[in-house]
Protein backbone atom coordinates (compact mmCIF):
# COMPACT_ATOMS: atom_id res chain seq x y z
CA UNK A 1 0.00 0.00 0.00
CA UNK A 2 1.39 3.36 -0.94
CA UNK A 3 0.70 6.18 1.44
CA UNK A 4 -0.68 9.24 -0.13
CA UNK A 5 0.13 12.67 1.17
CA UNK A 6 -3.54 13.36 1.74
CA UNK A 7 -3.87 10.48 4.21
CA UNK A 8 -1.89 12.55 6.65
CA UNK A 9 -3.52 14.95 9.01
CA UNK A 10 -1.38 18.05 9.29
CA UNK A 11 -1.07 19.87 12.58
CA UNK A 12 0.54 23.29 12.46
CA UNK A 13 -0.12 26.74 13.78
CA UNK A 14 -2.86 27.46 11.24
CA UNK A 15 -6.46 26.87 12.28
CA UNK A 16 -8.69 24.66 10.16
CA UNK A 17 -10.36 26.30 7.21
CA UNK A 18 -14.04 27.06 7.72
CA UNK A 19 -15.00 24.29 5.32
CA UNK A 20 -12.76 21.79 7.12
CA UNK A 21 -14.19 22.96 10.41
CA UNK A 22 -17.76 22.28 9.27
CA UNK A 23 -16.68 18.88 8.05
CA UNK A 24 -15.32 18.11 11.51
CA UNK A 25 -18.48 19.45 13.15
CA UNK A 26 -20.55 17.08 11.03
CA UNK A 27 -18.19 14.22 11.87
CA UNK A 28 -18.59 14.95 15.59
CA UNK A 29 -22.31 15.83 15.45
CA UNK A 30 -23.34 12.89 17.65
CA UNK A 31 -21.19 14.36 20.39
CA UNK A 32 -23.57 17.34 20.56
CA UNK A 33 -26.34 14.99 21.61
CA UNK A 34 -24.07 12.95 23.83
CA UNK A 35 -23.06 16.03 25.85
CA UNK A 36 -26.66 17.23 25.99
CA UNK A 37 -27.81 13.85 27.23
CA UNK A 38 -25.08 13.87 29.84
CA UNK A 39 -26.13 17.33 31.05
CA UNK A 40 -29.78 16.35 31.31
CA UNK A 41 -29.07 13.09 33.08
CA UNK A 42 -26.75 14.78 35.53
CA UNK A 43 -29.23 17.59 36.11
CA UNK A 44 -31.98 15.27 37.23
CA UNK A 45 -29.75 12.68 38.91
CA UNK A 46 -30.88 11.80 42.42
CA UNK A 47 -34.07 13.85 42.26
CA UNK A 48 -37.52 12.54 43.01
CA UNK A 49 -39.46 15.03 40.90
CA UNK A 50 -37.00 14.90 38.00
CA UNK A 51 -38.08 16.98 35.02
CA UNK A 52 -40.98 18.37 37.03
CA UNK A 53 -38.46 20.82 38.49
CA UNK A 54 -38.05 22.36 35.08
CA UNK A 55 -41.80 23.01 34.86
CA UNK A 56 -41.99 24.30 38.40
CA UNK A 57 -39.47 27.04 37.71
CA UNK A 58 -41.43 28.90 34.98
CA UNK A 59 -44.63 28.16 36.89
CA UNK A 60 -43.45 30.04 39.97
CA UNK A 61 -42.26 32.82 37.65
CA UNK A 62 -45.68 33.14 36.06
CA UNK A 63 -47.43 33.17 39.42
CA UNK A 64 -45.13 35.82 40.91
CA UNK A 65 -45.04 38.09 37.87
CA UNK A 66 -48.79 37.85 37.35
CA UNK A 67 -49.39 38.74 40.97
CA UNK A 68 -47.05 41.74 41.04
CA UNK A 69 -47.30 43.20 37.56
CA UNK A 70 -50.88 42.41 36.70
CA UNK A 71 -52.68 42.28 40.05
CA UNK A 72 -50.69 44.86 42.04
CA UNK A 73 -49.40 47.20 39.33
CA UNK A 74 -52.29 46.68 36.96
CA UNK A 75 -50.22 46.22 33.78
CA UNK A 76 -52.35 45.09 30.86
CA UNK A 77 -51.53 43.03 27.83
CA UNK A 78 -54.22 43.68 25.23
CA UNK A 79 -56.66 40.83 24.70
CA UNK A 80 -54.27 38.27 26.12
CA UNK A 81 -54.50 37.15 29.77
CA UNK A 82 -51.39 38.48 31.50
CA UNK A 83 -50.25 35.05 32.72
CA UNK A 84 -50.16 33.80 29.14
CA UNK A 85 -48.50 37.01 28.01
CA UNK A 86 -45.69 36.73 30.52
CA UNK A 87 -45.19 33.00 30.00
CA UNK A 88 -44.96 33.38 26.23
CA UNK A 89 -42.39 36.11 26.82
CA UNK A 90 -40.40 33.96 29.19
CA UNK A 91 -40.30 31.10 26.67
CA UNK A 92 -38.05 32.99 24.29
CA UNK A 93 -36.12 34.87 26.93
CA UNK A 94 -35.32 31.86 29.12
CA UNK A 95 -34.30 29.90 26.04
CA UNK A 96 -31.96 32.74 25.10
CA UNK A 97 -30.53 33.28 28.55
CA UNK A 98 -29.98 29.57 29.18
CA UNK A 99 -27.91 29.21 26.00
CA UNK A 100 -25.95 32.40 26.72
CA UNK A 101 -25.23 31.41 30.30
CA UNK A 102 -24.44 27.76 29.78
CA UNK A 103 -22.83 28.29 26.38
CA UNK A 104 -20.33 30.92 27.41
CA UNK A 105 -19.23 28.97 30.47
CA UNK A 106 -19.17 25.64 28.64
CA UNK A 107 -15.51 25.84 27.65
CA UNK A 108 -14.48 26.57 31.24
CA UNK A 109 -16.76 23.84 32.48
CA UNK A 110 -15.09 21.28 30.23
CA UNK A 111 -11.54 22.51 30.76
CA UNK A 112 -10.42 19.12 32.08
CA UNK A 113 -11.65 17.57 28.87
CA UNK A 114 -10.36 20.00 26.26
CA UNK A 115 -6.89 19.81 27.77
CA UNK A 116 -6.81 16.08 27.18
CA UNK A 117 -8.85 15.20 24.12
CA UNK A 118 -9.43 16.98 20.83
CA UNK A 119 -12.89 17.74 19.51
CA UNK A 120 -14.28 20.87 17.82
CA UNK A 121 -14.99 23.27 20.68
CA UNK A 122 -18.23 24.67 19.25
CA UNK A 123 -19.71 21.26 20.09
CA UNK A 124 -19.88 22.54 23.68
CA UNK A 125 -22.19 25.57 23.21
CA UNK A 126 -24.16 23.68 20.55
CA UNK A 127 -24.91 20.92 23.03
CA UNK A 128 -26.29 23.58 25.39
CA UNK A 129 -28.75 24.55 22.66
CA UNK A 130 -30.13 21.02 22.80
CA UNK A 131 -30.44 21.15 26.59
CA UNK A 132 -32.18 24.52 26.36
CA UNK A 133 -34.58 23.11 23.76
CA UNK A 134 -35.65 20.40 26.17
CA UNK A 135 -36.33 23.03 28.82
CA UNK A 136 -38.28 25.02 26.25
CA UNK A 137 -40.38 22.01 25.35
CA UNK A 138 -41.14 21.52 29.04
CA UNK A 139 -42.35 25.12 29.28
CA UNK A 140 -44.88 24.27 26.60
CA UNK A 141 -46.32 21.67 28.95
CA UNK A 142 -47.20 24.65 31.09
CA UNK A 143 -48.35 26.96 28.32
CA UNK A 144 -50.75 24.54 26.65
CA UNK A 145 -52.96 23.87 29.72
CA UNK A 146 -52.93 27.59 30.44
CA UNK A 147 -54.09 28.34 26.90
CA UNK A 148 -56.83 25.72 27.12
CA UNK A 149 -57.98 27.22 30.40
CA UNK A 150 -58.26 30.72 28.92
CA UNK A 151 -59.63 29.42 25.63
CA UNK A 152 -56.74 30.71 23.50
CA UNK A 153 -56.20 28.88 20.24
CA UNK A 154 -52.81 28.42 18.60
CA UNK A 155 -52.84 30.09 15.19
CA UNK A 156 -51.77 28.54 11.88
CA UNK A 157 -48.64 30.64 12.19
CA UNK A 158 -47.15 27.84 14.33
CA UNK A 159 -45.69 26.63 11.02
CA UNK A 160 -43.13 29.40 11.49
CA UNK A 161 -41.88 27.72 14.67
CA UNK A 162 -38.59 26.47 13.17
CA UNK A 163 -37.81 29.96 11.92
CA UNK A 164 -38.59 31.57 15.29
CA UNK A 165 -36.51 28.95 17.09
CA UNK A 166 -33.64 29.54 14.71
CA UNK A 167 -33.79 33.30 15.23
CA UNK A 168 -33.87 32.73 19.00
CA UNK A 169 -30.91 30.34 18.90
CA UNK A 170 -28.89 32.60 16.60
CA UNK A 171 -29.32 35.55 18.97
CA UNK A 172 -27.91 33.47 21.81
CA UNK A 173 -25.11 31.83 19.83
CA UNK A 174 -23.96 35.15 18.40
CA UNK A 175 -23.47 36.26 21.96
CA UNK A 176 -21.70 33.06 22.98
CA UNK A 177 -19.32 32.88 20.02
CA UNK A 178 -18.24 36.50 20.18
CA UNK A 179 -17.88 36.43 23.93
CA UNK A 180 -15.90 33.17 24.00
CA UNK A 181 -13.66 34.22 21.14
CA UNK A 182 -12.66 37.45 22.85
CA UNK A 183 -12.75 36.55 26.53
CA UNK A 184 -10.69 33.37 26.70
CA UNK A 185 -7.49 35.23 27.65
CA UNK A 186 -8.88 38.05 29.73
CA UNK A 187 -12.10 36.95 31.30
CA UNK A 188 -13.60 40.35 32.10
CA UNK A 189 -16.23 39.99 29.42
CA UNK A 190 -17.61 36.92 31.16
CA UNK A 191 -18.28 39.08 34.19
CA UNK A 192 -20.22 41.46 32.01
CA UNK A 193 -22.60 38.76 30.87
CA UNK A 194 -24.86 38.61 33.97
CA UNK A 195 -25.37 42.38 33.66
CA UNK A 196 -26.42 42.06 30.06
CA UNK A 197 -28.93 39.35 30.91
CA UNK A 198 -30.12 41.21 33.99
CA UNK A 199 -30.77 44.47 32.16
CA UNK A 200 -31.60 42.88 28.84
CA UNK A 201 -34.87 41.44 30.09
CA UNK A 202 -36.07 44.98 30.77
CA UNK A 203 -35.16 46.11 27.26
CA UNK A 204 -37.28 43.26 25.93
CA UNK A 205 -41.07 43.12 26.18
CA UNK A 206 -41.13 40.06 28.44
CA UNK A 207 -43.14 41.49 31.33
CA UNK A 208 -44.67 44.60 29.74
CA UNK A 209 -46.48 45.34 26.55
CA UNK A 210 -44.43 47.74 24.55
CA UNK A 211 -47.45 50.07 24.33
CA UNK A 212 -46.70 51.16 27.88
CA UNK A 213 -43.43 52.65 26.66
CA UNK A 214 -43.38 56.34 25.71
CA UNK A 215 -43.71 56.80 21.94
CA UNK A 216 -40.13 58.01 21.51
CA UNK A 217 -38.63 54.93 23.20
CA UNK A 218 -40.53 52.33 21.20
CA UNK A 219 -37.90 52.27 18.48
CA UNK A 220 -35.67 50.43 21.01
CA UNK A 221 -37.92 47.42 20.60
CA UNK A 222 -37.28 47.42 16.86
CA UNK A 223 -33.52 47.38 17.13
CA UNK A 224 -33.19 44.83 19.91
CA UNK A 225 -33.15 41.42 18.21
CA UNK A 226 -34.37 39.67 21.35
CA UNK A 227 -37.37 42.05 21.48
CA UNK A 228 -38.03 40.97 17.90
CA UNK A 229 -37.83 37.33 18.90
CA UNK A 230 -40.18 37.71 21.86
CA UNK A 231 -42.66 39.63 19.68
CA UNK A 232 -42.32 36.94 17.04
CA UNK A 233 -43.22 34.24 19.56
CA UNK A 234 -46.42 36.09 20.45
CA UNK A 235 -47.17 36.89 16.84
CA UNK A 236 -46.78 33.22 15.98
CA UNK A 237 -48.73 31.81 18.93
CA UNK A 238 -51.54 34.33 19.36
CA UNK A 239 -51.32 36.83 16.48
CA UNK A 240 -50.67 39.34 19.27
CA UNK A 241 -49.03 42.12 17.25
CA UNK A 242 -48.63 42.77 13.56
CA UNK A 243 -45.70 41.36 11.64
CA UNK A 244 -42.78 43.76 11.20
CA UNK A 245 -40.45 43.57 8.24
CA UNK A 246 -37.65 44.89 10.42
CA UNK A 247 -37.68 41.46 12.11
CA UNK A 248 -36.58 39.87 8.88
CA UNK A 249 -33.88 42.46 8.42
CA UNK A 250 -32.59 41.90 11.95
CA UNK A 251 -32.65 38.17 11.36
CA UNK A 252 -30.31 38.70 8.42
CA UNK A 253 -27.98 40.81 10.55
CA UNK A 254 -27.97 38.28 13.38
CA UNK A 255 -27.36 35.39 10.98
CA UNK A 256 -24.35 37.19 9.54
CA UNK A 257 -23.06 38.15 12.99
CA UNK A 258 -23.43 34.57 14.20
CA UNK A 259 -21.55 33.06 11.26
CA UNK A 260 -18.83 35.68 11.63
CA UNK A 261 -18.66 34.96 15.36
CA UNK A 262 -18.39 31.26 14.66
CA UNK A 263 -15.61 31.94 12.17
CA UNK A 264 -13.61 33.92 14.73
CA UNK A 265 -14.34 31.28 17.38
CA UNK A 266 -13.01 28.63 15.03
CA UNK A 267 -9.84 30.65 14.37
CA UNK A 268 -9.17 30.97 18.08
CA UNK A 269 -10.50 27.79 19.67
CA UNK A 270 -7.22 25.91 19.30
CA UNK A 271 -5.75 28.28 21.88
CA UNK A 272 -8.54 27.62 24.40
CA UNK A 273 -6.77 24.56 25.81
CA UNK A 274 -3.70 26.69 26.59
CA UNK A 275 -5.69 29.27 28.54
CA UNK A 276 -8.55 27.58 30.38
CA UNK B 1 6.89 10.64 2.11
CA UNK B 2 8.44 7.41 3.16
CA UNK B 3 6.25 4.37 3.38
CA UNK B 4 4.94 3.31 6.78
CA UNK B 5 5.76 6.52 8.55
CA UNK B 6 2.73 7.43 10.63
CA UNK B 7 4.09 10.38 12.58
CA UNK B 8 6.48 12.94 11.18
CA UNK B 9 7.43 15.81 13.44
CA UNK B 10 9.31 18.64 11.80
CA UNK B 11 10.91 21.67 13.49
CA UNK B 12 8.29 21.61 16.19
CA UNK B 13 8.37 24.50 18.62
CA UNK B 14 5.88 25.41 21.30
CA UNK B 15 5.99 28.61 23.31
CA UNK B 16 3.68 29.40 26.20
CA UNK B 17 3.10 33.04 27.07
CA UNK B 18 4.13 33.88 30.63
CA UNK B 19 1.82 35.83 32.84
CA UNK B 20 4.72 37.64 34.49
CA UNK B 21 7.86 38.58 32.59
CA UNK B 22 11.19 37.08 33.47
CA UNK B 23 14.65 38.35 32.62
CA UNK B 24 17.47 36.34 31.14
CA UNK B 25 21.17 36.71 32.03
CA UNK B 26 21.59 39.79 29.88
CA UNK B 27 18.54 41.39 31.42
CA UNK B 28 16.43 40.93 28.32
CA UNK B 29 12.75 40.37 28.92
CA UNK B 30 11.46 36.86 28.39
CA UNK B 31 7.75 36.79 27.76
CA UNK B 32 7.51 33.19 26.65
CA UNK B 33 8.33 29.84 28.10
CA UNK B 34 9.86 27.54 25.52
CA UNK B 35 8.31 24.15 26.11
CA UNK B 36 9.57 22.57 22.91
CA UNK B 37 12.28 23.82 20.60
CA UNK B 38 12.89 22.52 17.14
CA UNK B 39 11.90 18.92 17.67
CA UNK B 40 12.33 16.52 14.77
CA UNK B 41 11.55 12.82 14.65
CA UNK B 42 9.63 10.19 12.77
CA UNK B 43 7.73 7.16 13.97
CA UNK B 44 6.95 4.16 11.82
CA UNK B 45 3.84 2.06 11.96
CA UNK B 46 3.97 -0.56 14.70
CA UNK B 47 6.76 1.09 16.64
CA UNK B 48 6.67 1.64 20.37
CA UNK B 49 8.47 4.79 21.36
CA UNK B 50 9.20 5.84 24.91
CA UNK B 51 9.51 9.48 25.86
CA UNK B 52 11.58 10.06 28.97
CA UNK B 53 13.03 13.04 30.77
CA UNK B 54 12.54 15.13 33.89
CA UNK B 55 9.36 17.02 34.74
CA UNK B 56 8.96 20.21 32.77
CA UNK B 57 11.07 19.06 29.85
CA UNK B 58 8.20 19.15 27.37
CA UNK B 59 7.13 15.53 27.16
CA UNK B 60 3.48 16.16 27.84
CA UNK B 61 3.44 19.22 25.62
CA UNK B 62 4.63 17.04 22.77
CA UNK B 63 1.83 14.54 23.36
CA UNK B 64 -0.73 17.35 23.59
CA UNK B 65 0.33 18.62 20.19
CA UNK B 66 0.25 15.14 18.67
CA UNK B 67 -3.22 14.67 20.17
CA UNK B 68 -4.41 17.90 18.54
CA UNK B 69 -5.28 19.42 21.90
CA UNK B 70 -2.72 22.20 21.65
CA UNK B 71 -1.37 23.91 18.53
CA UNK B 72 2.36 24.22 17.87
CA UNK B 73 3.84 27.70 17.66
CA UNK B 74 5.93 26.82 14.62
CA UNK B 75 6.74 23.67 12.74
CA UNK B 76 4.38 20.91 11.86
CA UNK B 77 3.24 17.39 12.57
CA UNK B 78 2.01 14.98 9.95
CA UNK B 79 0.04 12.15 11.44
CA UNK B 80 -1.90 9.29 9.89
CA UNK B 81 -4.62 7.21 11.51
CA UNK B 82 -6.96 7.50 14.43
CA UNK B 83 -5.25 8.85 17.50
CA UNK B 84 -6.14 7.78 21.04
CA UNK B 85 -5.03 10.51 23.37
CA UNK B 86 -4.81 8.92 26.79
CA UNK B 87 -3.21 11.91 28.45
CA UNK B 88 -5.27 11.32 31.54
CA UNK B 89 -7.04 8.08 32.17
CA UNK B 90 -10.75 8.62 32.63
CA UNK B 91 -10.81 12.17 31.25
CA UNK B 92 -14.38 12.74 30.19
CA UNK B 93 -15.87 10.44 32.78
CA UNK B 94 -18.77 12.01 34.58
CA UNK B 95 -19.08 10.90 38.21
CA UNK B 96 -22.90 11.08 38.23
CA UNK B 97 -23.33 8.83 35.20
CA UNK B 98 -23.30 5.05 35.34
CA UNK B 99 -20.42 2.97 34.06
CA UNK B 100 -22.48 2.02 31.03
CA UNK B 101 -23.32 5.64 30.20
CA UNK B 102 -19.71 6.64 30.64
CA UNK B 103 -18.51 3.94 28.27
CA UNK B 104 -20.70 5.43 25.55
CA UNK B 105 -19.92 9.04 26.41
CA UNK B 106 -16.19 8.39 26.50
CA UNK B 107 -16.21 6.51 23.23
CA UNK B 108 -18.17 9.29 21.60
CA UNK B 109 -15.80 11.96 22.87
CA UNK B 110 -13.04 10.00 21.15
CA UNK B 111 -14.99 10.18 17.92
CA UNK B 112 -16.71 6.80 17.79
CA UNK B 113 -20.39 6.27 17.06
CA UNK B 114 -22.74 4.52 19.50
CA UNK B 115 -22.93 1.64 17.04
CA UNK B 116 -19.18 1.10 17.05
CA UNK B 117 -19.12 1.26 20.84
CA UNK B 118 -22.04 -1.18 21.16
CA UNK B 119 -20.08 -3.76 19.20
CA UNK B 120 -17.27 -3.66 21.74
CA UNK B 121 -19.38 -3.05 24.81
CA UNK B 122 -19.36 -6.58 26.19
CA UNK B 123 -15.64 -6.94 25.64
CA UNK B 124 -15.01 -3.63 27.40
CA UNK B 125 -17.01 -4.67 30.44
CA UNK B 126 -15.45 -8.13 30.55
CA UNK B 127 -11.90 -6.78 30.40
CA UNK B 128 -12.61 -4.25 33.13
CA UNK B 129 -14.11 -6.96 35.32
CA UNK B 130 -16.89 -4.80 36.78
CA UNK B 131 -19.95 -6.46 35.25
CA UNK B 132 -21.87 -6.26 38.51
CA UNK B 133 -21.46 -2.53 38.88
CA UNK B 134 -21.78 -1.33 35.31
CA UNK B 135 -25.10 0.41 36.00
CA UNK B 136 -23.89 2.13 39.16
CA UNK B 137 -22.73 5.76 39.00
CA UNK B 138 -18.95 5.85 38.66
CA UNK B 139 -18.63 8.19 41.64
CA UNK B 140 -19.29 5.10 43.75
CA UNK B 141 -16.52 3.14 42.06
CA UNK B 142 -13.26 2.45 43.80
CA UNK B 143 -10.21 4.06 42.24
CA UNK B 144 -9.19 0.74 40.75
CA UNK B 145 -12.58 0.05 39.17
CA UNK B 146 -12.56 3.52 37.68
CA UNK B 147 -9.15 3.05 36.11
CA UNK B 148 -9.95 -0.43 34.85
CA UNK B 149 -13.08 0.74 33.09
CA UNK B 150 -11.38 3.80 31.61
CA UNK B 151 -8.46 1.82 30.26
CA UNK B 152 -10.71 -0.91 28.99
CA UNK B 153 -12.64 1.56 26.83
CA UNK B 154 -9.48 2.83 25.19
CA UNK B 155 -8.17 -0.68 24.75
CA UNK B 156 -11.16 -1.96 22.83
CA UNK B 157 -11.88 0.86 20.44
CA UNK B 158 -10.13 0.78 17.13
CA UNK B 159 -7.32 3.32 17.26
CA UNK B 160 -4.15 3.30 15.17
CA UNK B 161 -1.93 5.43 17.35
CA UNK B 162 -1.90 5.45 21.13
CA UNK B 163 -0.51 8.35 23.14
CA UNK B 164 0.01 7.50 26.80
CA UNK B 165 1.01 10.04 29.38
CA UNK B 166 2.23 8.09 32.40
CA UNK B 167 -0.96 6.09 32.48
CA UNK B 168 0.69 2.69 32.10
CA UNK B 169 1.66 2.84 35.73
CA UNK B 170 -1.80 3.10 37.23
CA UNK B 171 -3.71 0.53 39.20
CA UNK B 172 -2.56 -2.47 41.17
CA UNK B 173 0.05 -5.01 40.11
CA UNK B 174 -2.56 -7.29 38.59
CA UNK B 175 -4.03 -4.55 36.47
CA UNK B 176 -0.62 -3.27 35.40
CA UNK B 177 0.20 -6.73 34.16
CA UNK B 178 -3.04 -6.72 32.21
CA UNK B 179 -2.21 -3.36 30.68
CA UNK B 180 1.32 -4.40 29.74
CA UNK B 181 0.02 -7.57 28.11
CA UNK B 182 -2.45 -5.54 26.13
CA UNK B 183 0.29 -3.16 25.07
CA UNK B 184 2.48 -6.05 23.94
CA UNK B 185 -0.43 -7.31 21.88
CA UNK B 186 -0.75 -3.90 20.25
CA UNK B 187 2.89 -3.77 19.33
CA UNK B 188 2.10 -5.86 16.30
CA UNK B 189 -0.07 -3.39 14.47
CA UNK B 190 -0.51 -0.26 16.54
CA UNK B 191 1.84 2.61 17.07
CA UNK B 192 2.55 3.62 20.65
CA UNK B 193 4.06 6.75 22.15
CA UNK B 194 4.50 6.58 25.88
CA UNK B 195 5.64 9.22 28.32
CA UNK B 196 7.04 7.53 31.37
CA UNK B 197 9.29 7.98 34.36
CA UNK B 198 9.66 4.27 34.82
CA UNK B 199 13.03 3.45 33.40
CA UNK B 200 12.40 -0.26 33.65
CA UNK B 201 9.98 0.10 30.77
CA UNK B 202 12.78 1.20 28.46
CA UNK B 203 14.04 -2.30 28.08
CA UNK B 204 10.79 -4.19 28.01
CA UNK B 205 8.39 -2.05 26.09
CA UNK B 206 10.05 0.38 23.74
CA UNK B 207 11.79 0.05 20.43
CA UNK B 208 13.17 3.53 20.75
CA UNK B 209 13.38 6.24 23.34
CA UNK B 210 13.22 9.98 22.92
CA UNK B 211 14.98 11.67 25.76
CA UNK B 212 14.15 15.19 26.85
CA UNK B 213 16.41 17.25 29.07
CA UNK B 214 16.17 20.70 30.51
CA UNK B 215 18.81 23.18 29.38
CA UNK B 216 18.19 26.88 29.63
CA UNK B 217 15.22 26.01 27.59
CA UNK B 218 14.09 22.41 27.32
CA UNK B 219 15.08 20.79 24.07
CA UNK B 220 15.39 17.40 22.58
CA UNK B 221 18.83 16.37 23.66
CA UNK B 222 21.82 15.57 21.57
CA UNK B 223 23.79 14.98 24.70
CA UNK B 224 23.92 11.25 25.02
CA UNK B 225 26.00 11.08 28.16
CA UNK B 226 22.96 11.94 30.22
CA UNK B 227 21.09 9.26 28.40
CA UNK B 228 23.81 6.71 29.00
CA UNK B 229 23.54 7.41 32.67
CA UNK B 230 19.86 6.67 32.57
CA UNK B 231 20.47 3.47 30.70
CA UNK B 232 23.04 2.39 33.26
CA UNK B 233 20.65 3.14 36.06
CA UNK B 234 18.01 1.29 34.17
CA UNK B 235 20.24 -1.68 33.86
CA UNK B 236 20.64 -1.77 37.60
CA UNK B 237 16.94 -1.42 38.22
CA UNK B 238 16.25 -3.94 35.58
CA UNK B 239 18.51 -6.52 37.04
CA UNK B 240 17.36 -5.70 40.53
CA UNK B 241 13.85 -6.23 39.33
CA UNK B 242 14.93 -9.76 38.43
CA UNK B 243 13.19 -9.67 35.13
CA UNK B 244 16.40 -10.85 33.56
CA UNK B 245 18.41 -13.70 35.00
CA UNK B 246 20.89 -13.74 32.16
CA UNK B 247 24.37 -12.89 33.40
CA UNK B 248 25.45 -11.83 29.98
CA UNK B 249 22.71 -9.28 29.87
CA UNK B 250 24.06 -6.21 28.12
CA UNK B 251 22.50 -2.92 27.35
CA UNK B 252 23.92 -0.23 25.14
CA UNK B 253 22.90 2.60 22.96
CA UNK B 254 22.77 2.78 19.23
CA UNK B 255 23.56 6.48 19.10
CA UNK B 256 22.99 6.89 15.42
CA UNK B 257 19.49 5.50 15.39
CA UNK B 258 18.60 6.42 18.91
CA UNK B 259 17.93 2.77 19.67
CA UNK B 260 18.33 1.01 22.91
CA UNK B 261 20.17 -2.19 22.26
CA UNK B 262 19.70 -4.97 24.71
CA UNK B 263 21.59 -8.21 24.34
CA UNK B 264 22.59 -7.17 20.85
CA UNK B 265 19.00 -7.11 19.71
CA UNK B 266 17.24 -3.92 18.90
CA UNK B 267 14.17 -4.71 20.88
CA UNK B 268 13.05 -7.24 23.37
Amino acid sequence: MINKEKDYHIINVNPDSFVEYFRKLIQYRFLILAFAKRDLKVKYAQTFLGVAWSILQPLTGVVIFTFFFSYILGWTSGDLPYSIYVLSGLLGWNFFSYIVNAGSTSVQESSHLIKKIYFPKSILPLSKVVVASVELALSFLLLIPLMLYFGEMITWRIVFLPFVLLFNVLCALTFVFWLSAFAYKKRDLFHLMPFVLYFGIWLTPVFFDYNILPEKLRFLMDYNPMANVVSLWRWMLFDYSSFQWIWVMNFGIILTACLLGMYIYNRRESAFADYV
Amino acid sequence: MEKDIVIKVKNLTKLYPLRSFKRDKEGKEITYHTALENINFEVKKGESVGIVGPNGSGKSTLLKILAGVSKPTTGQVKIRGKVASILDIGAGFHPELSGRENVYLNGQIHGFSRKEISKQFDAIVAFSGIEDFIDEPVKNYSNGMYLRLAFSIMAHLDFDIYLFDEVLSVGDAEFRRKIRNKVKEWKRNKTLLTVTHEMELIGSMFDRVIHFTIHDTPTLTNDFSAFNEIINNTLIEYVNGQDIQDENFAISLDLENFHVVINGKKKL
